[in-house]
């Protein structure tokens, strides 16, 4: 109890818990799928990691001086550890805590775990580094370095051109319900945070010389970063295994199937209860496209477009307007054989479908636009007299849509 | 003077100010990608936000040395209005930060904003360190640059809550660098500064 | 004995959170002219928080300080000289600019501050090491620019914090005869824990514990009344203990 008072833990450890949970809450629009809120709730990482390292940095100075006299005795990095325990082991708990509360979510699959991980072994890493920093430079110099050099990590921009950097990212960009974080891209930032945190631990870790210089300790924390870095480099570049730029893969969970009102809907697991609603809508929806002459859907499908089925959304966060809308476009996107890229057309195909579902134009206009609303409503009022007509218009309009560019 | 000078590492402090200036004009534009949820206008914060923590820095290690060592004894005189210690101290202080947040407004074109930043984090750095130890000091600083970095664009008065990015409200920034330098200098001159009497050394007359 | 220049009038002091912990409560002493003191005590007696309020480096919380007559602090740093336990080496500086940079900040022009911290490192035997950097010296040598610093304002009294403190034999020696050759028309206050300190070479002798004063006279006085017969003690060492102890229990 004495440690976690003097390490300043006391106060710390709740502070960046709020703190990151709060950011977590922020983003998060929860989808069902455990990998994919929790990836989303590690937004939390962004505070956490560099606080941590300042922190610690801010704590562990004057400390080798301190226990110098201990050194020949006592190894560095047991002598750190029985110190700084409630804040190495503490902050990588409350970022993850925070990130289990603000995402809704418990792990439940290998992806969900693989990510947790990370969350805790970067704010481990972070604080490893922030001791390392002390160690190495006055407390003036190694508190901004700490953080601002572990904010540059997880935000460098240009990190997303470069396949390399980008999948040792920390936050991946992960997950949507059909994607989940790269199994190779796991192992490379696994490892590099285990190497670097291994590097640290090992330079804090022997009885040593008290009048080690600090250049000789700055030069072997580089040479651990460096060690990281080429270890997770290297597990990318021996992998046969190819990666996107957003470090993902496509899920590989089995959808979970079953037919109601003559409609097969296949979902993933998490989302099996939204089957019966979408069945509804889409049941709804069948005399309305029969009456224009346009064909029925039969099958849908949650995710990336699957030939002969309509492809749809049915996170745990949506609406059942947005269901209809998700409907809507799965349906037009099913009809230009491709997932479309935003424009007038495929605005006012979906507002015309969506208006078919049942939904209002006040309820599409939020989403779509003024425009394709009013198209589609213009091209409803034909449906009394020339039916083929409003056909006739759809079709038109489908043609003029492009295809989205696939990553 | 010249020894004042070299006690309060004055080369030290204009290198910081060059360095400050010259990784501005390089790297300031350099971005971090951040959730759209962050950043200044889509989803990315400048390198330039954290750049005045070099200043900040030097600051906070110039003014290590008040309070402890040789000058303690000495510093109580500023205790006392208009000290020779205190008003030196506060010069240096004032006119360093106004120099280095100027070539950062002008040289680098950091604008109002970039010269709010210098002089927000100076300010609070000094404070800091007068009232609770450098590391503290920059710790203070560093932490108001990361958690104004990620505040939220749409949370409860943003633009106000970006102290240091391009976004805030610059007369606003301005006005709070400008205020927070003022506090620091007034803590130099009435030397309300934090001596470690019982844990550390003092110096001597 | 003639008008004291350095006077404690009714002295109250705590410190800790809410000044709690209290070290003087209504303390009343003389720093005699001319004479030198030997100020003895336990570890936490109150004889650093002593010469630190007799300074000015601290406020009293109750009482005065009055230096010739006078109550003002800016009248304490001018003119009473002090020597903390620890000194510190300046950043990167040699004996002769530290020396004249503590003159400096102390209000002195440069010419002054420069002349002023000739004659103090020459006081100090240290001609020899004005051009060495101070974070170079010796603990004995460190010392004895902590003593030039506290000489370089030429003060009427000069107050000496644990002075011998961590020296070897030699130097400690050294130290000795430095001191007594060392004349200050207030006065000269020695601090120490160590009661064959200097015991020999001073006017006067002072016990302090517990922040109130157990004996004040002279060394013979001292040895007289409680060496040969305070308690069956028999040296110098079992009668402060006795002294002091018996101020405890």
């Amino acid at each position: 109890m004495r440690a976690v008072v003097r390490s300043g833990a006391a106060w710390f450890l709740p502070v960046l818990f709020a703190l990151a949970a709060w950011y977590g809450a922020r983003l998060t629009v929860p989808i069902g799928y455990a990998a994919g809120d929790l990836a989303q709730a590690g937004i939390g990482l962004y505070v956490a990691a560099p606080a941590t390292a300042a922190f610690m940095a801010l704590q562990y100075r004057g400390f080798t001086s301190l226990t110098r006299p201990l050194r020949s005795v006592r190894s560095g990095l047991r002598l750190a550890v029985r110190a700084w325990w409630p804040l190495l082991l503490g902050a990588p708990t409350a970022l993850c805590l925070a990130v289990l509360v603000s995402g809704r979510a418990v792990p439940d699959d290998g992806p969900a775990w693989a990510l947790l991980a990370i969350d805790f072994l970067t704010v481990l890493t972070a604080g490893l580094t922030g001791l390392a920093c002390a160690w190495a430079f006055p407390a003036v110099v190694a508190v901004p370095l700490a953080a601002v050099g572990w904010f540059a990590w997880i935000g460098y921009g240009p990190a997303s051109a470069s396949t390399l950097v980008h999948n040792l990212d920390s936050t991946f960009g992960c997950c949507s319900s059909d994607t989940r974080p790269a199994a190779v891209a796991v192992q490379a930032t696994l490892l590099l945070l285990l190497v670097t945190s291994a590097s640290i631990a090992c330079l804090l870790a022997p009885a040593r010389s008290p009048r080690i210089p600090r250049l000789l300790v700055a030069v072997a924390l580089v040479a651990a970063l460096a060690a990281g870095f080429g270890a997770g480099a290297a597990t990318l570049g021996t992998s046969d295994r190819p990666l996107d730029l957003t470090a993902t893969e496509p899920r590989t969970t089995s959808l979970t199937c079953r037919t109601t009102y003559d409609v097969e809907v296949c979902l993933w697991p998490e989302n099996g209860d939204r089957a019966v609603a979408l069945a509804r809508i889409v049941n709804a929806l069948g005399p309305e496209l029969r009456l224009l002459g346009l064909a029925p859907v039969h099958r849908l499908v949650q995710g990336g477009p699957v030939p002969d089925a309509v492809s749809v959304e049915a996170g745990a966060g949506l609406s059942s307007q947005d269901l209809r809308l998700g409907v809507a476009s799965g349906y037009v996107d099913a009809r230009a054989g491709c997932r479309s890229a935003p424009s007038a057309a495929r605005d006012r195909s979906v507002a015309l479908v969506a208006l078919l579902t049942g939904l209002r134009p006040d309820d599409v206009v939020p989403r779509l636009g003024t425009g394709p609303v009013a198209a589609a409503e213009d091209a409803l009022a034909l449906r009394e007299r020339t039916p083929p007509e409003v056909a006739r218009w759809f079709r038109a309009s489908v043609a003029e849509i492009r295809c989205a560019r696939t990553r | 003077m010249i020894l004042w000078l070299r006690a309060r590492r004055a080369g030290w402090l204009a290198a910081a100010a060059l360095a400050l200036v010259a990784l501005d004009r390089a790297a300031g534009e350099l971005s971090l990608s951040v959730p759209a949820l962050f950043g200044t206008t889509s989803g990315v914060v400048f390198l330039d936000t954290f750049l005045p923590l070099i200043w900040a820095a030097a600051i906070a290690d110039a003014f290590t040395g008040r309070g402890l060592g040789t000058e303690a004894r000495p510093a109580l005189l500023a205790r006392l209005p208009a000290s020779r210690l205190g008003v030196h101290d506060a010069g240096l202080f004032l006119t360093g930060s106004a120099a280095a947040g100027g070539l950062v407004a002008g040289v680098a074109g950091g604008g109002v904003h970039g010269l709010a930043a210098v002089l927000m984090l100076a300010g609070l750095t000094c404070a800091g360190t007068l009232r609770a130890g450098p590391a503290a000091g920059i710790f203070a600083s560093t932490l108001l640059a990361l958690l104004t970095s990620v505040y939220p664009r749409n949370a409860p008065a943003a633009r106000f809550v970006h102290l240091l990015q391009p976004d805030g409200e610059p007369a606003w920034a301005l006005g709070c660098g400008i205020a927070t330098c003022l506090v620091a200098a007034g803590l130099l001159v009435t030397g309300r500064v934090h001596v470690r009497l019982y844990a550390t050394d003092v110096g001597a007359l | 004995m003639s008008e004291p220049v350095l006077e404690a009038a009714g002295l109250r002091f705590s410190y800790g959170r809410l000044r709690r912990t209290r070290v003087f409560d209504d303390f009343t002493w003389q720093v005699a002219p001319h004479e030198t003191t030997l100020l003895l005590g336990p570890n936490g007696a109150g004889k650093s928080t002593l010469l630190r309020l007799l300074s000015g480096f601290d406020r009293p919380t109750g009482g005065e300080v009055r230096v010739g007559g006078v109550a003002s602090r800016r009248e304490l740093f001018r003119r009473v000289g002090w020597m903390p336990q620890d000194v510190q080496p300046g950043r990167g500086m040699t004996v002769a600019e530290q020396v004249e940079y503590v003159a400096w900040v102390g209000g002195l022009s440069r010419r002054q501050a420069r002349d002023a911290a000739g004659e103090a490192i020459s006081r100090v035997d240290l001609d020899d090491k004005r051009a060495v950097r101070t974070d170079r010296l010796s603990g004995g040598q460190l010392r004895r620019v902590g003593l030039a610093q506290a000489l370089v304002r030429r003060g009427d009294v000069l107050l000496l914090d644990e002075p011998t403190a961590g020296l070897d034999p030699a130097q400690t020696l050294g130290f000795r005869a430095l001191v007594k050759d060392i004349a200050c028309p207030g006065g000269v206050v020695i601090s120490t824990h160590q009661i064959s300190d200097l015991v020999d070479d001073v006017d006067r002798v002072v016990i302090l514990a517990d922040g109130r004063i157990r004996f004040d006279g002279t060394p013979a006085g001292f040895v007289q009344q409680h060496v040969s017969a305070a308690g069956g003690a028999t040296t110098l060492a079992e009668a402060f203990s006795a002294i002091v102890g018996g101020g405890r229990h």
